[in-house]
């Protein structure tokens, strides 16, 4: 209960002097209490004036510094749009900052309207020059008032039109450049990239999107030959000093290498970031590992060529000096007749065939050997480690097993044969050279042991080489000094043994080691190219003895038979040769005969087919010899408009003991008949052979029953006594007319 | 429509014997703190209408006819021709699950025909705004809610809702009204001005308050209330806090429920959300006094004229404290304009549930008078 309000105390004094009435207490009482009410109420009001008037003056006085502060223009504009206050800005003239009037207008209009901010942007000209200026208009709420704010932004636009440029020009930089791009912030945060970027690392969308660089590190990763080192490579970068530029190669799975290079992102000379830029070399790469590739591979198989081939057999060389148990071998591996192909089925033909035969040979040997070619039709391999030396022959068997099977080019079935020499490691070789040579001597001692055979190497193959070397070195001076003569083996008329002609045959008159036989020098010759001025003088030598005996012995018939070889007949102006040799000798064409064999004609077919028609528009006659042993194709014949056949020794000498042989030269005989061609049987040796070959049709024959190869001497004897030497006269080939007249 | 109306003081007892409608189907109880502590009374009132729903809650002072006591008990049975009644309770614990509260007491009343919702809520531990959100999201369109928190006098201990005729503690009651012969009208109004500068709710919790513009919220409602701090939380209603949420949005008014001095926060009976932006406000003596008349008309209105048959006033406990002996004339105001024959009941709550108008969403409110006005056809 409240003491008495001291109104109501004055009040109770003034009205009762005497006293409250009796019974008035209670009104009293809440008379007092609403006093007290009634004042505690004004306090609290007055009190809340007090307090919300300084909070206001404080927050009013805070606006006004803020206000003061501004450097902008402020204005405030009444209900009709006039100012009724302004403030000028910190080095704004108030005067020409304003915006067009009737912009203005329009603008307070709207901001009244709409009773929210509106903002203009106009420009306006100060002293000539043009600034730009915002104008910002707020209406005060519960207010007809608007207060506009004008701030001079001239220089923020110019500022962003400057920067815009800027980031223009650089995206436009970022997306054109070729290189991915990427940049990542100082708290390792993904800030950048370009399309580039995301197309090389194969990057999804969303990978990048998220800006994880944990993510795009593993995706990345995930890509690479070796992600190990990329991981640490990339903790390496952005662990270490930012400074740090780097330059390095990454190589990727599916085999494209692309270079990084990465260089911090530097702001007032601090690094706050990284850019790294990747630049696909995949073409680069692959076009320097061609070059590299093609400078030590042969270009039409891909094998290893001469030089690396020689290198690897340095270094297996190296190596089996360092460890002398250390076995390795050099198979010198040579296709068979090679030119064949190529001069019958063309040059495509051929590189098909080596081509083919190379991915044969690189089957039968292991991956650790090395297969090259040489060059032509020679290739070379390298047996690495081998235990036994008998191992590389195993190899080679291997290789000619496989050769067993034709290699089917095109429309052609072709078999090929190949030579090979074998060169065991052995601790004398000190250089790869050596090795290879002596291989290539194993493998001509396999070719002139009959081709399709390997042989290893032993060291008198090497002075056989050299003494062969010496004999090419003889056999050049040899026609320079006369050393080369010749031997006649007449050919005779078999039904009465009249001598028709002669075949002349060189002999090499050796100054040290006598005569020698052309097996052993005509090979020789023909490697060498000596064939030629050899095969020239033998044709001069042979057309001027005949010439000379028909007309000493009056015998115009008598016809000389001269040896051709592949290379001559292939020889450009050979034919002007023989026409040459035929006037300086006075020889009659007719009683010229070319012997050509089976294989030359075949080897050298096209070449063969022309000089042999301009041999023949000459009146000389070709012959073909050893028939039989070839090909034995008897179209040649008629294309080739052969004269005459000469059946191979081989099967005259075992005429009277094999069936088969006599079959075979009865066929070749009456298909011989048939195309009108003459028959001449070489190597009879007996009267029972020379009476069979007569019951087989067979003309001519030439051989020791009548005579061997005799020199020039000999020859006019026989000519002139019409005996053979050491032979029984022959009855004449007019008493043998006679008789079978009679 | 029948209504039997009965009081019961401390000197007096009951005005008369309860039970002149033995048939009432709707009990509206509202008790002093006090009163609901005597049981007898309550047995009292379950013998005299044995067919009814007894619901109602405690109060910051009771309404009977146009007179507010305190320490006293103000009864309205209703005894409807064709509205069926159905009530429904929950509990709840925490002011967190006042959302889901509300949600499954709209959900546990039957939804056909289903005409209007009372509901008298624990007035303390209540975010009262989520309360309503969860009754109206759960409830059937155009189905309105009106209502109150319960109340403790100027205490802010201890509130209870009367459940099937007995006090209880956290607790919340629906009572719906069905068929088409009810008819409802109801309207809220307040009568506080807001003054001094606006102020940035800078830090909250829910319905916790703890900063304005950076400062504490305590600290200024302290330097406002003077020598009346000593009575925080109840004074504090002398200042309720505007609230505007948006920049055009209506402006709702929030008043305490308590303090916390460990934690310099205040509880209010609403949400408030930060950045919100609030003002304090004062009692204008004569807008609140006709705000409360201006409530009647518009409830009134709102039932396309006659009188109701029936007023239920409930009146915020801040408009008793700044009034005080002259609360009465709120009650009277409302008299004036629904006639005499009118039956008023209601009490002074601690929030307030009603759209402001007709046709507003429903919300709670502080500092107001809402009146809900019923009668049938």
């Amino acid at each position: 209960m409240n003491a008495l309000h001291a109104l109501l105390i004055r009040q109770l004094r003034k009205f009762f002097p005497s006293g409250a009435p009796e019974g008035a207490a209670e009104f009293i009482e809440a008379v007092n209490s609403a006093y007290h009410q009634f004042d505690d109420d004004r306090r609290m009001l007055e009190r809340s004036l007090d307090l919300s008037s300084q909070e206001l003056i404080q927050a009013n006085g805070e606006l006004r510094a803020i206000f003061e502060a501004l450097p902008d223009v402020f204005l405030r504009v009444d209900r009709d749009g006039h100012i009724v206050q302004m403030k000028a800005g910190a080095g704004v003239d108030i005067d020409t900052c304003l915006p067009p009037e009737d912009e203005f207008q329009r603008a307070l209009r709207t901001a009244r309207e709409r009773q929210s901010l509106t903002a203009i942007e106009y420009e306006t000209g100060v002293n000539g020059a043009t600034r730009s200026c915002e104008a910002r208009i707020v209406p005060l709420p519960q207010h007809d008032e608007i207060v506009v704010i004008i701030r001079d932004i001239t220089d923020r636009k110019r500022a962003e039109e400057g920067l815009k440029h800027t980031v223009s020009m650089l995206e436009s930089t970022f997306e054109s450049t070729a290189e991915g791009i990427l940049v990542i912030d100082a708290a390792g945060r993904i800030s950048s990239w370009n399309q580039r970027f995301a197309q090389l690392w194969q990057l999804p969308q969303e990978v990048l999107d998220a800006r994880d660089r944990e993510r795009v590190i593993s995706h990345a990763a995930e890509q690479l030959v070796d992600p190990e080192q990329f991981v640490a490579r990339i903790r390496e970068l952005y662990g270490g000093d930012p400074n740090v530029e780097s330059l390095d190669t990454i190589r990727f799975k599916d085999g494209r290498v692309v270079e990084r290079y990465t260089i911090p992102q530097m702001l007032d000379g601090v690094p706050v970031g990284r850019v790294s830029s990747f630049r696909d070399l995949t073409a680069r790469h692959r076009a320097e590992e061609r070059l590299r590739h093609d400078a030590i591979h042969d270009a039409l198989t891909g094998l290893p060529n001469r030089t690396l081939f020689m290198d690897r057999l340095g270094q297996a060389l190296l190596r089996s000096k360092r460890h002398l148990d250390h076995r390795f071998a050099v198979l010198f591996v040579d296709v068979d007749r090679f030119k064949v192909v190529n001069d019958s089925l063309g040059h495509l033909v051929g590189d098909d065939l080596l081509v083919a035969f190379a991915a044969r040979i690189r089957q039968c040997v292991r991956p650790a050997d090395t297969v090259a070619r040489l060059g032509g039709d020679e290739f070379t391999i390298l047996l690495e480690t081998i235990e036994r030396p008998e191992d590389a022959n195993v190899a080679a068997e291997r290789i000619q097993n496989l050769m067993s099977v034709p290699f089917g080019l095109g429309e052609n079935e072709i078999f090929a044969t190949v030579s090979i020499g074998i060169a065991v490691s052995a601790p004398h070789y000190q250089t790869a050279e050596e090795m290879l040579r002596d291989a290539d001597i194993a493998m001509y001692r396999a070719k002139s042991n009959g081709r399709a055979g390997h042989e290893v190497f032993q060291p008198g193959m090497h002075s056989t080489a050299v003494a062969l070397l010496q004999l090419e070195n003889d056999l050049r001076r040899a026609v320079d000094r006369n050393e080369i003569v010749l031997h006649y083996q007449p050919i005779v008329h078999l039904a009465d043994s009249e001598i028709v002609g002669f075949e002349a045959l060189a002999r090499w008159n050796h100054p040290q080691r006598g005569l020698i036989y052309p097996a052993e020098f005509i090979g020789l010759a023909e490697e060498t190219g000596l064939i030629v001025p050899i095969g020239r003088w033998v044709l001069f030598e042979a057309c001027a003895r005949m010439a000379q005996w028909q007309r000493t012995f009056d015998r115009p018939e008598l016809a000389m038979s001269v040896n051709l070889s592949g290379r001559q007949l292939a020889h450009r102006g050979f034919v002007a040769d023989v026409a040459r040799v035929l006037g300086e000798t006075g020889l009659p064409p007719h009683t010229l005969c070319l012997e050509i064999t089976e294989t030359v004609l075949m080897e050298n077919s096209q070449s063969a087919a022309e000089s042999i028609v301009q041999l023949r528009d000459l009146g000389v006659k070709v012959h073909i010899d050893d028939f039989g042993t070839g090909y034995s194709s008897l179209s040649y014949l008629h294309r080739f408009a052969i004269d005459t056949l000469k059946i191979d020794r081989s099967f005259i000498s075992h005429v009277t003991t094999g069936h088969e042989n006599m079959e075979i030269i009865r066929t070749i005989t009456a298909l011989a008949g048939n195309l009108k061609v003459p028959v001449i049987a070489e190597g009879v040796e007996t009267e029972v052979q020379r009476q069979q070959l007569l019951a087989l049709g067979c003309q001519w024959a030439q051989g020791y029953l009548f005579s061997m190869p005799a020199d020039e001497a000999a020859v006019q004897t026989m000519i002139g006594s019409g005996r053979f030497p050491g032979g029984a006269m022959r009855a004449t080939r007019t008493e043998l007319v006679r008789e079978a007249a009679s | 429509m029948r209504i039997e109306s009965r009081r019961w003081t401390p000197g007096g007892g009951w005005d008369r014997v309860p039970g002149e409608l033995p048939g009432a189907q709707l009990v509206l109880v509202f008790a002093s703190t006090s009163a609901c502590a005597r049981a007898e009374l309550f047995e009292t009132m379950s013998a005299a209408w044995p067919l009814a729903e007894i619901v109602g809650c405690s109060t910051a002072g009771e309404i009977f006819d146009t007179q507010v006591s305190d320490d006293t008990l103000s009864v309205a049975a209703i005894e409807f021709r064709d509205t069926v009644v159905a009530c429904s309770r929950v509990a709840i614990d925490a002011p967190a699950e006042s959302f889901a509260a509300g949600t499954r007491l709209a959900q546990s009343l039957p939804r056909e025909g289903l005409a209007h919702v009372l509901v008298f809520s624990e007035g303390l531990h209540v975010n009262g705004s989520e309360l309503v959100k969860g009754l109206i999201e759960s409830l059937p369109d155009g189905v309105t809610v009106t209502g109150g928190l319960s109340g403790d006098g100027h205490r802010f201990e201890r509130t209870w809702v009367i459940w099937h005729g007995r006090p209880e503690e956290g607790t919340v009651v629906a009572c719906g009204l069905y068929g088409s012969a009810i008819r409802v009208g109801y309207a809220s109004l307040g009568g506080w001005d807001p003054f001094g500068p606006e102020r940035l709710i800078t830090r909250s919790a829910g319905n916790v308050l703890y900063e304005l513009d950076g400062r504490s919220a305590l600290e200024l409602y302290k330097q406002y209330l003077g020598e009346h701090a000593a009575d925080l939380p109840a004074s504090g209603l002398l200042f309720p806090l505007s609230l505007r949420t948006a920049p055009d949005a209506t402006p709702v008014v929030r008043t305490i429920l308590g303090v916390n001095e460990e934690e310099q926060s205040m509880t209010f009976a609403g949400d408030m959300p930060a950045n919100a932006y609030a003002r304090l406000m004062k009692a204008n003596f004569d807008r609140l006094i006709d705000g409360a008349a201006g409530a009647a008309r518009v409830s009134q209105h709102a039932l396309g004229g006659g009188d109701p048959e029936l007023a239920l006033l409930i009146s915020c406990v801040g408009r008793k404290m700044v009034l005080q002996q002259r609360v009465e004339e709120e009650v009277e105001g409302v008299r004036d304009v629904v006639g005499p024959r009118t039956v008023l009941t209601g009490f002074y709550s601690y929030g307030e549930i009603s759209p402001f108008t007709p046709s507003a969403r429903c919300e709670l409110h502080n500092q107001t008078m809402t009146i809900t006005t019923l009668s049938e056809r």
